[in-house]
């Protein structure tokens, strides 16, 4: 009985025993596993945390720095270390700090820097040299410590294929970092680098924008940082200034802005002032320029207005500048031309007021003639004036009437027979016969016929020709007058048509309001023609110009006399 | 030929991560025997699925860098060979993440 009483209390004492084993066991497992989940929860936090921040401080920068930054400064609360170091690709140099927590030696950052560079040159295989300066931060070194990197691990930060970084943390002890915690610095590190190779895409598409939009600029436009060095400049702007298109340095820059300009002077005025500098007038070469000198600010920055570089856009104002000078000369012209024939009336009416003895009725008709003349001469500057005046506020109308342009370009060119003849040059006239009758401004285009002999005729020497041709073409009429004059040459041309242009020629003692061939282009595009222009410099010069046949079956002839001849205004003194 | 390479590898990433990773790392892979120093001493199953298995631990620290500082090793599996997809069915894991392995590599 004793024995069965002891065999059941050592096989319940054995049961009981392996039950407390069994739960002893679970409970161990259990507590691992809770430990263990806290451990990933605290990871995880850490991750996400690490995470923001470094969104949070980049912002759109690039600056790796600052990303090493947070991770550096927040690694306590993930690992224990003795140092923490930063390898960091700057300006194409590799720049080395390292924030040490335990009193290590000189000699263990050395060993640390070295082994970091070999891993830079392992992934990279380039030319880069180990950096010498060192930026060392955290507790003073013990030169007598002499306690080595038992245990470290590097981590590369690789944006878009480039390594931008190393950071590696080292410690005295032995197997001092578990496979868990380096493992979430590198998922942080590779969430860091694909964040950052995101933005560096995002802000090269934009850069690209920015380069393409600046590139079309009509105005010049440079950039140049707080050191006066070239960034960024236009095409626009190396025209402008004469410099190479390629790569163009900051040299080029200076050397080709005068040396009285002060440049540099102006920039450290801008950046001090942190204000725009206008230049309203500044002559480049043969260009006259306003410039622009803007500090550009750095948008990251929200506290302080920061300098990051200056802006310095140019505008081209010589032709503004030549339009005003034109408009100068034209007032001075228009005095000159109303004044003379103003003197001319006044003299001559005041002769007939108090003649100086008796007049005979041919003396008063002579006089008389004469201020009658002088007066349509005034009536017609002003007409053309006028006319001026319509074409530029778009009210410039024609009057469009069956026309003879046959009669009307003969009729005109032998006005200026007599001219012609004065000064030994020689008037052709060529009009194909079959030109036709049509609708046109008979006193608009005799105007425009009588312009352009009029100017052949100041610009051609003597012994020259003036060749007045007309000929039908599909759907219109092509009128040409050439000269064998002076030519203009080509840089001129373009301002031809323009208002106020007047060109020296080799009748230098005419002079003409400027308008006469703005308002022969005017005249024609009222019509639907255009005008062309070909003139070679010392061989001469042809203007051209087409009307459109407008109505031309409907129109016949009237009997008797032309309508060109009817209604065309009497010759007009139109000179340029 | 896949014992050289993944020496070369390994010796390579001790240089780039440091031994304490890189020797942690190596260890995680199936089929793959290395001694202290991070030699390879044997290779078991097929070389091709213990390749993928050890770059795709590398890639878990850094896609870039294995793309940067494995071509021997990615040049090797690639175009992937049908051999490199284990057959039997408890490695099917595995195997799906070998393809992805080089599909993002």
């Amino acid at each position: 009985m004793l024995i069965i009483i002891s065999v059941i209390a050592i096989a319940t004492t054995i049961i009981f025993g392996i039950v407390a084993i069994v739960y002893s066991l679970r409970e161990e497992k259990a507590i691992k596993q809770l430990v263990d989940n806290e451990l990933k929860q605290k990871q995880r936090l850490f991750e996400i945390t690490m995470m923001k921040e470094i969104q949070d401080r980049i912002g759109y920068s690039l600056e790796i720095g600052k990303v090493v930054d947070v991770i550096v400064e927040s690694l306590d609360a993930l690992v224990s270390y003795s140092t923490v170091s930063s390898l960091v690709l700057q300006d194409n140099l590799l720049k080395f700090t390292v924030h040490v927590k335990d009193p290590v030696s000189k000699q263990y950052i050395e060993t640390i820097k070295t082994a970091m560079f070999q891993s830079y040159l392992a992934i990279e295989a380039n030319t880069m040299q180990l950096p010498e300066d060192e930026n060392i931060m955290g507790a003073a070194l013990d030169d007598l410590n002499h306690a080595t990197p038992s245990s470290f691990f590097h981590v590369p930060l690789i944006v878009n294929d480039r390594v931008v970084s190393i950071l590696t943390v080292a410690s005295t002890k032995q197997n001092n970092f578990t496979e868990a915690e380096m493992t979430t610095l590198y998922k942080i590190a590779a969430q860091a680098s694909e964040a950052l190779s995101r933005l560096e895409n995002i802000l090269t598409l934009e850069e690209g924008k920015l380069m393409a939009m600046i590139g079309s600029l009509v105005d010049g436009l440079f950039m140049v940082d707080p050191n006066g060095q070239l960034t960024i400049i236009n095409d626009a702007a190396k025209d402008f200034l004469g410099i190479p298109k390629d790569n163009p340095s900051t040299i080029d820059l200076l050397s080709a802005l005068p040396n009285s300009y002060d440049f540099s002077n102006k920039i450290q005025r801008a950046i001090n002032h942190k204000r725009v500098i206008e230049e309203k007038e500044v002559t480049l070469g043969e260009k006259i320029f306003q410039i622009f000198i803007t500090p550009v600010f750095d948008v990251n920055v929200t506290t302080e207005k920061k300098v990051i570089g200056v802006s310095v856009l140019l505008h081209d104002i010589t032709l503004e500048k030549s339009v005003a000078k034109m408009k100068e000369d034209f007032t001075n012209v228009m005095v000159h031309e109303l004044r003379s024939p103003l003197t001319a009336i006044k003299a001559s009416s005041e002769l007939i007021i108090n003649p100086p003895g008796p007049l005979t009725e041919e003396e008063k008709n002579k006089i008389l003639t004469l201020i009658a003349g002088q007066a349509r001469r005034m009536l017609d500057e002003v007409a053309l004036i006028l006319d001026a005046a319509k074409l530029e506020a778009g009210l410039f109308t024609i009057q469009k009437i069956p026309g003879d342009l046959k009669h009307l370009i003969a009729e005109r060119a032998q006005i200026f027979q007599a001219a012609a003849h004065e000064k030994f040059i020689n008037i052709i006239v060529d009009i194909d016969p079959s030109l036709p009758l049509f609708n046109f401004d008979p006193i608009h285009i005799g105007q425009v016929v009588n312009n352009l002999i009029s100017n052949s005729l100041k610009f051609t020497s003597s012994g020259g020709t003036i060749k007045i041709s007309a000929k039908p073409a599909i759907g219109s009429v092509i009128v040409a007058v050439s000269d064998t004059g002076a030519g203009i040459p080509k840089e001129k041309q373009h301002l031809l048509f323009t208002k106020f242009t007047q060109l020296s020629g080799a009748d230098h003692g005419s002079v003409g309001t400027g308008l006469g061939l703005y308002i022969v282009k005017g005249v024609v595009e009222a019509h639907g023609g255009t005008v062309n222009l070909e003139s070679e410099e010392g061989r001469g010069t042809t203007i051209s110009f087409t009307l459109p046949i407008d109505n031309a079956k409907a129109v016949t002839a009237p009997t008797g006399q032309h309508p060109a001849l009817i209604s065309a205004a009497k010759p007009q003194r139109l000179t340029n | 030929m896949y014992q050289k390479l993944l020496n070369d590898a390994i010796h390579k990433q001790v240089t780039i991560l440091g031994r304490h990773i890189v020797l942690m790392k190596v260890r995680n892979v199936l089929g793959l025997t290395i001694s202290d120093d991070g030699t390879v001493l044997a290779i078991s199953g097929k070389p091709e699925d213990v390749v993928t298995r050890f770059i795709e631990e590398f890639r878990e620290l850094s896609s870039p860098l294995v793309k940067k500082t494995m071509q021997p090793l990615l040049s090797s599996l690639s175009p992937i060979q049908p051999s490199a997809v284990p057959e039997n069915s408890g490695n099917q894991n595995i195997s799906k993440s070998e393809t992805q392995t080089n599909q993002k590599l």
